[in-house]
């Protein structure tokens, strides 16, 4: 279970709490300062302010649950580490911190305005002092859910880390090209609304000021007026009848209160109206007059708040896209960025502008290095290998003419030793030097051959030849091979055999070879090399078989495959080198070799090869190496 | 890769280090020289523009200039808000104070213009329409051609001997030739509410700025910490890791730094699939050339077998077991049994070249008398030198013990020695034992037909050899490929010298070791590349 997601939704809420408390705990102390307030006017503002912020935060919460209601089971999945998550989830969640912060702000716009309405505004606050009062308020709000949403979103992106990468990327995917442009939208956002926070500030605090300064003008002006112009003078009504009405014409309603008996007393009234009561001998007069005129200067203030937001929106937007140009190319940089590509050098080919993604390319670019590494030590290894491997065959190879000269020796001595008078069982001895000396020749033969065939070196060269002689060779050279053992070997061949495009004496090599193996896996018996010319005669088929037991059927496809297993190499030696030589050389002639059972329980090899056949294909499968060269 | 030969075998320890060096510097050069300064900012400590303190800087010097230009529209406004004020002031002024001379009789007017200009603070001119002055309560009046101009446009500003003030005219009464009031009210000298407002303005453009600043700082800190995570997270894969995989890095935000996440995720899985190749590769190439190791083991087995029966026949046929062969048969027997065991020795060099070549060969360490053990291979070979006129022998310290294996040191002599002897017709073949510091060393010197400098370029290396080379040697065979291999075994070193038509040194030296130590088994060094 993780925390993180477990107690997200708890976490936005109070995220969204304190953000609003000290918003509004702000914007109640700081109102009476900024507005230059009355006493009156400001608690009245304090109260405003405490219910608005009261309502907001009520509404964050409730909108929070709302907002998350619906996404539930999906931060339920996260938390508990499943993956089963939709990728549509994973993008309302990415987007409910933004939702929250835009919300919240709206609403506290809607009931900032509400208190327009006098019926939801108190006494104290005149329409002008309110409205100022209610931007102060948006301001502050706006800009305090700047710092919510980025909070709320740090806290969201702890939380999407659970999700597994592909939905995440399955969700940027059907963001498609809606996911541009975000990053540089919220730096727009950091630097205008601040400064919007700013110019509206400035402007409301210089306004008051003058505001202020008008309105203790204007209370002077009334009071010394009154004394100068509205005193009583005994016999004179009409005078200061007139006087009062030349004041009222210039803005100032006066009132005589004849039985007012005290001090000068000036009340900020409802609507920007102002009443000073300046006492009289005897009485007072009572003068009113409006404040609240909307001064000229507000167009000029308004105007260069605009001018300061959109400035610092252009510096926003240029600098936001400068960095979303660095992460765009970074991203290309890493989708460019391929195997082959690391393995040559540097990943990145291009500079950021910004210390940030250099960081980043640097890291990828490390990463990269890495890699490399890594890939050519593989890289080294793998030739190493390579080259071990290719060695041994080298190795046997050259050899072999090494080998081959001794064992010439041998066999030469050995024939001028049986010209030498020799008893019977001496006689049988050579023999049996003799025989294993070309057997130990034919090996050597064998391998060389096989690195031929490996390195495409190996000579062919085809001629017209009938299949009798072939047979009959390969036979006859079998029988030669075994001798001493109990096991005869049998040639048959079908008569009216066509003639074919083949190497003879390759063909005999191989031919010998599968006899050879047949004869190894026959204790007694016939082995019967069979030539035939089944079905439709575009192949010959030359069937071998064994009357042993043979070997088990898994076994079989091995024994052509000396290479391939070791077992097999240790069991059959040489047999099965010769027997992969064998298929090597048919198969350069464009035929096929099998190993089957047959219905006594024996081994039947088929060698196929196709009657007709041509030069240049027999030669340039000769020369196409199996093994890398070196 | 070089060459197969080159760096292959057991031999590979050190000249792979060499090439693994020179591919890193290879690697490392083209990012020098090939491209000098795709990043011009490249050598200084984070290069790139910082972003983070922009946005507040953006904040901060624009709202200062908002905050200022607000300021000084205020300030400006409030100058001219008191100017303004004055001239309404004098125009309130004139005209209640006029309402009220007008109801009174003439005689009295004097009394209540001294009251009215007391009370306001204004200065108060009651003057004849053709502007003769009547009554003065001013603290000095204006001059009859001021006073006639004043009277003409009713209202204004004056230039009095106090300064500027501002002026309203009123007539008393309703005549025509009805004195005319003239009420005059200083300009205030400066805006009133200008320091207060400075002030607060001053106080509150910090206050908010400070605000600005941080919630800017803020929002550009999330903006790159998006980044910073991916950084962070590429870092650490890159220093914990020697293999450039791992699980992806979550793309948390579903904005350009999640398509940057998800190109990087990508970049990984190219990765991660190379390596799956590079490790396939290497488990295939690691597989066929075990199975080829095999392959040779079982065919010099296959070799041997024949062979063997070559020699076990030959033997009985030499005993004479079965009757007497004559002097001619003796002699060609020989020669079979002669030319058998060549065949034997070579296929057996085949399987221990074989077996060293991939590291299946280990060494058992033990205290070894050099010395003693290069007199008992001199005794030994001296059968070989036969009719010709050689000397063989060991010159040098009288005892060098070194921790080595004593057979395959033996082995790695006597080649050396007896390849000497093969080659040299007659002189003399000398070995040397000696101490070099940590190191034994002992040479073997002869007075043979030396060898040219491309043989000893290629001498250790089988591979490198023309079969023809070889043939000339007549089949020395695997011997030196074989020592040479053997002493890396060691962690030592075999030199040749040689002068055509003088002779030849081959010198091996071996480090002494930790000759107290007790007898081990320890495996050397396989010959498997380790991924650096």
């Amino acid at each position: 279970m993780n925390p993180r997601a477990a107690r997200l939704v708890a976490r936005l809420v109070a995220l969204q709490l304190a953000v609003h408390a000290v918003t509004f705990l702000l914007t109640a102390a700081f109102a009476p300062r900024v507005l230059l307030l009355e006493p009156a006017a400001s608690s009245a503002s304090l109260l405003v302010v405490l219910v608005i912020g009261l309502l907001c935060a009520a509404f964050s919460t409730a909108a929070t649950f709302v907002v998350t209601r619906r996404l539930r089971p999906a931060l339920q999945a996260l938390a508990v580490g499943a993956t089963s998550v939709d990728s549509a989830d994973v993008l309302a969640l990415y987007g409910v911190p933004a939702r929250l912060a835009i919300s919240s702000a709206a609403f506290a716009l809607v009931l900032a305005l509400a208190t327009v309405v006098p019926q939801l505004r108190p006494q104290a606050l005149d329409t002008y002092t309110d409205l100022t009062l209610v931007l102060l308020m948006l301001t502050m709000v706006s800009t305090a859910a700047l710092p919510a949403y980025v909070t709320m979103r740090a806290s969201m992106a702890r939380v999407l880390e659970l999700a597994p990468p592909h939905i995440a990327h399955e969700a940027l995917r059907s963001l498609g090209r809606g996911a541009l442009g975000r990053v540089r939208k919220r730096f727009v956002a950091a630097v205008a609304a601040p400064v919007a926070f700013v110019a509206l500030g400035a402007s409301l605090l210089v306004d008051a000021h003058s505001r202020t300064y008008d309105r203790d003008a204007r209370v002077a002006d009334a009071t010394d007026v009154a004394r100068a112009a509205f005193e009583p003078i005994e016999g004179d009504v009409r005078g200061r009848a007139e006087a009062i009405e030349a004041a009222a014409a210039l803005g100032f309603r006066v009132h005589i209160d004849p039985t007012y008996d005290g001090e000068r007393v000036v009340r900020h009234g409802d609507e920007g109206e102002t009443q000073v009561t300046v006492p009289t001998y005897p009485g007072a007069a009572l003068v009113r007059f409006g404040t609240s005129r909307l001064s000229p200067v507000t167009g000029i203030y308004v105007l260069l708040a605009l001018v300061a937001v959109s400035l610092a929106g252009l510096l926003g937007t240029r600098i936001g896209v400068a960095f979303e140009a660095d992460i765009a190319l970074a991203t290309r940089e890493m989708r460019r960025a391929g195997v082959a590509e690391v393995m040559r050098g540097t990943i990145i080919q291009h500079e950021a502008r910004f210390a940030n993604i250099s960081a980043l390319l640097d890291a990828v670019d490390s990463l990269g290095g890495v890699f490399r590494e890594f890939a050519g030590a593989q890289q080294r290894s793998i030739s190493a290998r390579e080259a071990t491997e290719r060695m041994r065959g080298l190795l046997l190879a050259s050899m072999s003419h090494d080998l081959k000269a001794p064992l010439n020796a041998v066999l030469g001595f050995a024939e001028l030793v049986g010209r030498n008078p020799l008893s019977e069982p001496q006689k049988e001895s050579l023999a049996i030097i003799e025989q294993r000396g070309r057997e130990l020749l034919m090996l050597i033969d064998t391998i060389l051959d096989s690195a031929r065939v490996e390195a495409g070196e190996l000579e062919v060269s085809p001629e017209p030849t009938h299949v009798g002689d072939v047979v009959m060779s390969s036979v006859l050279e079998a029988r030669d091979l075994a001798v001493g053992t109990d096991v005869k070997i049998q040639g048959e061949v079908q008569p009216g055999m066509p003639t074919l495009l083949v190497d003879g004496t390759r063909i005999v090599q191989a031919l010998t070879a599968v006899v050879m193996t047949a004869a190894r896996f026959t204790d007694k018996g016939v082995v019967p090399v069979r030539a035939t010319l089944p079905d439709t005669g575009e192949r010959l088929r030359i069937e071998v078989e064994t009357s042993g037991e043979g070997l088990p059927v898994g076994e079989r496809e091995k024994i052509f495959d000396a290479f391939k297993s070791a077992e097999s190499a240790r069991r059959h030696g040489g047999l099965g080198l010769g027997l992969q030589l064998a298929r090597s050389i048919l198969e350069i002639h464009g035929g096929t070799i099998e190993v089957d059972n047959t219905d006594r329980g024996g081994m039947v090899f088929r060698v196929w090869l196709p009657v007709r056949n041509d030069r240049a294909s027999i030669r340039a499968r000769a020369s196409k190496p199996t093994l890398p060269p070196t | 890769m070089t060459s197969p030969a080159g760096s292959g075998g057991a031999g590979a320890t050190a000249s792979d280090a060499r090439t693994a060096q020179s591919d890193s510097t290879a690697s490392i050069l083209p990012r020098l020289s090939a491209s000098p300064s795709p990043r011009p900012f490249a050598g200084l400590a984070g290069r790139g523009w910082p972003f983070v303190p922009l946005a507040p800087l953006v904040v901060v010097f624009v709202g200062l200039a908002v905050a200022l230009g607000i300021g000084l529209v205020g300030l400006d406004h409030l100058a001219r808000a008191g100017d303004e004020h004055a001239s309404a002031r004098a125009e309130l002024v004139a005209a209640t104070v006029a309402a009220r001379l007008s109801q009174l009789p003439v005689e009295r007017r004097l009394d209540a213009t001294q009251l009215a200009a007391r009370r306001t603070a204004a200065g108060i001119l009651v003057v004849t329409p053709d502007a003769h002055v009547v009554h003065d309560v001013t603290l000095g009046a204006p001059d009859h051609a001021a006073l006639e101009r004043m009277l003409a446009d009713g209202k204004g500003v004056a230039q009095l001997r106090l300064g500027r003030a501002r002026f309203a005219v009123r007539p008393i009464g309703p005549a025509s030739d009805a004195p005319r009031l003239v009420v005059l009210v200083a300009e205030p000298p400066t805006s009133q509410g200008a320091p207060g407002l400075v002030t607060a303005l001053l106080a509150l453009a910090v206050l908010l700025l400070g605000v600005a600043a941080a919630v800017a700082y803020a929002v550009s800190r999330d903006v790159t910490r998006d980044v910073d995570f991916v950084t962070r997270r590429i870092d650490g894969m890159a220093q914990v890791r020697t293999e450039p995989t791992g699980e992806l890095i979550p793309a948390r935000t579903m904005d350009e730094v999640g398509l940057l996440t998800t190109a990087f995720n990508k970049l990984v899985g190219r990765f991660g699939k190379a390596e799956k190749a590079y490790r396939q590769d290497l488990a295939r190439a690691s597989a066929a050339d075990r199975e080829r190791a095999a392959f040779l083991a079982a065919v010099s087995h296959e070799l041997r077998s024949p062979l063997n029966a070559i020699l076990g026949f030959a033997d009985i046929l030499m005993e004479e077991v079965d009757g007497p062969l004559s002097a001619s048969a003796q002699e060609e027997v020989e020669q079979i049994r002669g030319s058998g065991a060549h065949l034997l020795t070579l296929i057996n060099d085949i399987l221990e070249f074989s077996a060293l070549e991939s590291g299946q060969l280990k060494l058992t360490r033990g205290r070894v008398d050099l010395t003693g053990l290069a007199n008992e291979v001199v005794r030994e070979a001296r059968g070989l030198v036969g009719e010709k006129q050689l000397t063989v022998r060991v010159e040098g310290e009288p005892s060098l013990v070194a921790r080595v294996d004593g057979r395959r040191v033996r082995q790695i002599l006597g080649n050396l020695v007896n390849n000497a002897i093969k080659f040299t017709q007659r002189g003399e073949v000398i070995v040397r034992v000696a101490r070099e510091g940590p190191l034994a060393s002992f040479s073997v010197t002869d007075t043979g037909p030396g060898i040219s400098p491309q043989e000893r370029a290629v001498i250790f290396d089988e591979y490198k050899q023309a079969r023809s080379e070889r043939m000339k040697r007549r089949g020395t065979g695997l011997g030196l490929a074989i020592a040479r291999r053997l002493v890396t075994l060691h962690h030592g070193k075999i030199q040749v010298e040689s002068e055509l038509g003088r002779g030849s040194t081959f010198k091996v030296l071996l480090p002494v070791g930790n000759i107290d130590a007790a007898p081990s088994i320890k495996a050397p060094p396989r010959n498997v590349e380790v991924p650096r």
